[in-house]
C-alpha cells in the first residue's frame, strides 16, 4: 500500500476537482447521518466538543488544546475523519471507486501566496449542478465567504522561531511548539491554559478568521474547512520534523471509534511517522516564508534554542502589568520590570542575565466571539505598527465556550525583540511598552466584543 | 585543587536546589500536610475544631499544592511568598466555615458511627457517593481547576484562595464530611486522600470519579461486615 497524498486545496487544478466534489458528496451524506452513527458529521463533531456533558459514548469531548497532545490527537482525528470519509464515498454510486479508495484530505496552505482566502468551492451556496453546496456555511465571518476578506499576514505562517521552539515544555512560561507538557487535557488540566505556538498562530489565527462555527469547540467540525484547516496545522508537524519530538508522551491514551463502529486506543507515539504508520504524506513540507518585512526582519536574527539543558534552568518572572481591556481600538500598557530573585541567580551560578525573554498574555476571557486578532507589539501607542517588534498574536479560539471562567493564555519569545532593542538603545530596564493592535485582515465590519486581559507578564530564564 | 573542586561542588549543589526551589515551591505545602498527618497519627490533643483542620490540612493540601504553585510561578520574586501563603490561607477558610457546618450537625445529631447508627452511616455514605455523581459536583470540580489571581493586588489573594476553596468545599465536602461524622479509620482517610488526588490528576478524570463513588457505598458495606463479625470497623476504631 502506497503512502495517499495531501495535496493543497489551492493547487487542485480547474474547477469542482473530482477530489472536492467527493469531499462535498461525503459532507452531504454524512450531514444526514443520524448523530449516533460515528460517521455522521454530527459525530465528528462532538468528538472535537460537544455541551452534553457525561454522554454515554465515551468518545465524545476529547479535543485537547494547550497540551503537547494538540498536534498529535488531531493527528489521530484527522486520520479516522479521513477513513470514516473513504468509507461514506464507497458507498455514493457516482463517486468512482478509485477516487473513494485514494481520496484523502487536502489541505488549506493560508501561508501560500493565492490561498490567503477559502478556495470557492467552500463558498460558493450551490454545487455544480445546483444543489445545495454541503462545503457552504453560512455561519462564517462576513467577507469569508464572498472571498473579500483574506488572512492577516502575521497569522498566516507560524510566527518567527516557532518551528525551531522545543515541542513541548514542563514549565508553562516557556514557549513552545506544540503545547506545554500536560495530562490529558480537554480543558481540565489546572490553569494557566498556555497555548503552543503552532496552536496559537496560525491555528487559533484561522479558527478567528473563518469565525462562525469555526469559532466554538463544539460546533468547528460543523465546518468542511475545519478539517482541511487542521491537515495544514498538522503539516507543520512534517515541515518541522520529527528530531526532537518528545518522550514520554505515550502514557495517555486516545480513544476512537472508526468507520466501522469499533473503538481504537491509540497514542502519541503511534502517529509520528506518517507514512509508515498512517499511510499518507504531504505533497509540500517546505518552510513557510514570513509574510511581512518585520517578520522576515526577526527570523534573521533568532537563535536555536537549546531545549534540554535549558528546561533545568526555570524561568521566572520578573514584571507584570494590570489588567486591560480590549475594544477593538489600539490599546497600550506598561509592564514594570523588577530584579529576579536570589534562587534565579544561585541557578545560574550567580549569574542574573537572562539568556531568554519571554511575554506571557495571561488569563484571556471573553464573552463573545472578539472578531478579530491582535498582534501585541513591544511599542508605545502612539509608534506605528512595526512586525520586527510583534512579539506574537492572540486569537480567541482555544476554550471551551459555555463553560465558566474560560481563559486562555499565551507566551511568545521576544528575545529576540530584547536584544535588538539593547544594540539601538532602545530598551529600558524599567519597563516594556506594549500596544495590542487589531490586525489587518481581520473582518472589522463586524461588531467587537471586548476582551479582558488578567496581566501581562515578562519572564527571564 | 581540592578546595576548587569542593567548591564547585558545592557550587553546583546550590544551583541544582535554587533549581528544584523555583519549580517547585508548593513544597512547604506538603510538608504541612505530612505535619498534619503526623499530628492525625500520634493522636493530638484537640477539640473537633483542630480535628477538622488537621483533617482538611492532611487531606486537601496536597490538592491545594498544584494551585499554589501555579499562583507562586505567576508572580514577581518580591510577592511570591504572600502570595502563596494568601491562597492557602483563603481556602483554608473556606474550609474551616465548612467544618464548622459540620462540627456543628455533629453535634446536633445523633452519631453515626456505624456501631451507634448502622442506618444513619450507610445513609451518610450513600449521599456521599450520591453526590459524587450529580453534575453540580463535575462542574465544581471542573472550577476547582482554574487559577484565579488577584492581578492588581498580587501579593493579596485571600480572594482567590476563598473562591478556589468554596469549589473545593463543593467538590469534596461531602466526603470530607462523611469521614468526619463517621469516625473514619485512618487507613480509609489515606486511601480517600490519594483517590481525590488521582482524580485531580487523572488522565480521565470522570472515570475515578465513578470509582471513587462506587468505592465508597463499598466501603460502608465493609464497615457493616467486619462490625457485624465483630472484628472492628468504624464504630471500634477511632482515631
Amino acid at each position: 500500500m502506497t503512502a495517499r497524498q495531501r495535496r493543497d486545496v489551492h493547487s487542485l487544478p480547474g474547477t469542482w476537482p473530482p477530489l472536492l466534489r467527493a469531499y462535498a458528496l461525503a459532507i452531504g451524506v454524512m450531514a444526514e447521518l443520524p448523530p449516533e452513527d460515528p460517521r455522521s458529521l454530527a459525530y465528528q463533531a462532538a468528538v472535537h466538543g460537544t455541551d452534553a456533558i457525561g454522554k454515554a459514548d465515551g468518545y465524545l469531548n476529547e479535543c485537547q488544546h494547550s497540551s503537547w497532545y494538540f498536534i498529535p490527537w488531531h493527528r489521530w482525528y484527522l486520520y479516522y475523519f479521513e477513513r470514516m470519509v473513504r468509507a461514506v464515498l464507497r458507498e455514493i454510486p457516482e463517486v468512482p471507486a478509485d477516487v473513494a479508495d485514494e481520496w484523502a484530505l487536502p489541505y488549506w496552505n493560508y501561508g501560500k501566496p493565492g490561498g490567503e482566502t477559502l478556495r470557492p468551492e467552500f463558498a460558493a451556496p450551490e454545487l455544480w449542478d445546483g444543489r445545495p453546496n454541503p462545503l457552504h456555511n453560512e455561519t462564517r465571518n462576513a467577507g469569508v465567504n464572498e472571498l473579500t476578506v483574506v488572512v492577516a499576514p502575521q497569522v498566516r505562517v507560524p510566527l518567527p522561531g516557532v518551528l525551531d521552539r522545543p515541542f513541548s515544555a514542563p514549565q508553562t512560561s516557556i514557549p513552545t511548539f506544540g503545547g506545554p507538557a500536560t495530562g490529558w487535557n480537554h480543558g481540565d488540566e489546572p490553569s494557566p491554559q498556555v497555548a503552543g505556538g503552532l496552536e496559537g498562530t496560525p491555528h487559533n489565527g484561522i479558527h478567528q478568521y473563518v469565525g462562525g462555527d469555526m469559532m466554538d469547540f463544539a460546533r468547528a467540525g460543523f465546518d468542511p474547512v475545519f478539517w482541511l484547516h487542521h491537515c495544514n496545522i498538522d503539516r507543520y508537524w512534517e515541515v518541522r520534523g520529527h528530531a526532537t519530538d518528545p518522550l514520554g508522551w505515550d502514557g495517555v491514551a486516545f480513544g476512537f471509534r472508526d468507520a466501522d463502529g469499533s473503538a481504537q486506543q491509540v497514542t502519541a507515539d503511534g502517529c509520528v511517522d506518517t507514512v509508515g504508520q498512517l499511510e499518507y504524506a504531504y505533497d509540500d513540507v517546505t518552510r513557510p516564508e514570513a509574510a511581512t518585512e518585520g517578520l522576515r526582519i526577526r527570523e534573521g536574527r533568532l537563535e536555536v534554542f537549546a531545549e534540554i539543558a535549558e528546561f533545568e534552568i526555570p524561568p521566572e518572572v520578573v514584571g507584570q502589568s494590570d489588567g486591560l481591556r480590549l475594544d477593538g481600538a489600539p490599546i497600550g500598557t506598561d509592564v514594570p520590570l523588577g530584579r529576579v530573585s536570589r534562587l534565579f541567580a544561585a541557578a545560574r551560578a550567580g549569574g542574573t542575565v537572562p539568556r531568554h525573554v519571554y511575554l506571557m498574555v495571561n488569563d484571556i476571557r471573553w464573552d463573545a466571539d472578539p472578531g478579530r486578532d491582535y498582534g501585541v507589539y513591544l511599542q508605545e501607542r502612539t509608534s506605528s505598527a512595526d512586525d520586527s517588534r510583534l512579539a506574537g498574536v492572540i486569537s480567541f479560539f482555544g476554550t471551551r465556550r459555555g463553560v465558566d471562567d474560560h481563559e486562555l493564555s499565551y507566551s511568545f519569545d521576544i528575545t529576540d525583540i530584547v536584544r535588538a532593542l539593547r544594540e539601538t538603545g532602545d530598551w529600558d530596564p524599567d519597563r516594556v511598552p506594549l500596544t495590542f493592535r487589531p490586525l489587518d485582515g481581520s473582518p472589522v465590519d463586524q461588531p467587537t466584543a471586548p476582551v479582558q486581559v488578567g496581566s501581562v507578564s515578562v519572564v527571564y530564564q | 585543587v581540592t578546595a576548587l573542586a569542593a567548591t564547585a561542588r558545592t557550587s553546583r549543589l546550590s544551583a541544582t536546589f535554587a533549581s528544584h526551589a523555583m519549580r517547585h515551591p508548593e513544597w512547604p505545602v506538603l510538608v504541612l500536610a505530612a505535619a498534619a498527618w503526623i499530628a492525625i497519627i500520634v493522636r493530638a490533643p484537640g477539640g473537633p475544631a483542630v480535628d477538622w483542620l488537621l483533617m482538611t490540612s492532611a487531606m486537601m493540601m496536597p490538592i491545594a499544592g498544584r494551585r499554589i504553585r501555579s499562583v507562586v510561578l505567576a508572580c514577581e520574586p518580591p510577592v511570591r511568598v504572600l502570595a502563596g501563603a494568601t491562597t492557602l490561607a483563603g481556602f483554608l477558610v473556606a474550609w474551616m466555615l465548612a467544618g464548622a457546618v459540620v462540627v456543628g450537625a455533629t453535634a446536633a445529631l445523633p452519631a453515626l458511627t456505624f456501631g451507634a447508627n448502622p442506618l444513619g452511616f450507610v445513609a451518610v455514605w450513600w449521599l456521599a457517593a450520591l453526590w459524587q455523581l450529580t453534575p453540580a459536583r463535575a462542574r465544581a470540580l471542573e472550577r476547582c481547576h482554574r487559577v484565579r489571581m488577584a492581578r492588581r493586588r498580587r501579593a493579596r489573594q485571600w480572594l482567590p484562595g476563598l473562591d478556589y476553596g468554596r469549589w473545593c468545599v463543593a467538590a469534596c465536602g461531602p466526603a470530607m464530611a462523611a469521614m468526619a461524622v463517621t469516625d473514619t479509620p485512618l487507613l480509609v482517610m489515606a486511601g480517600m486522600t490519594v483517590a481525590l488526588v488521582a482524580e485531580r490528576s487523572a488522565f480521565r478524570p470522570r472515570r475515578v470519579t465513578r470509582v471513587i463513588a462506587l468505592a465508597m457505598p463499598a466501603w460502608a458495606l465493609t464497615a457493616a461486615v467486619l462490625t457485624m463479625l465483630g472484628v472492628g470497623g468504624p464504630g471500634h476504631a477511632t482515631h
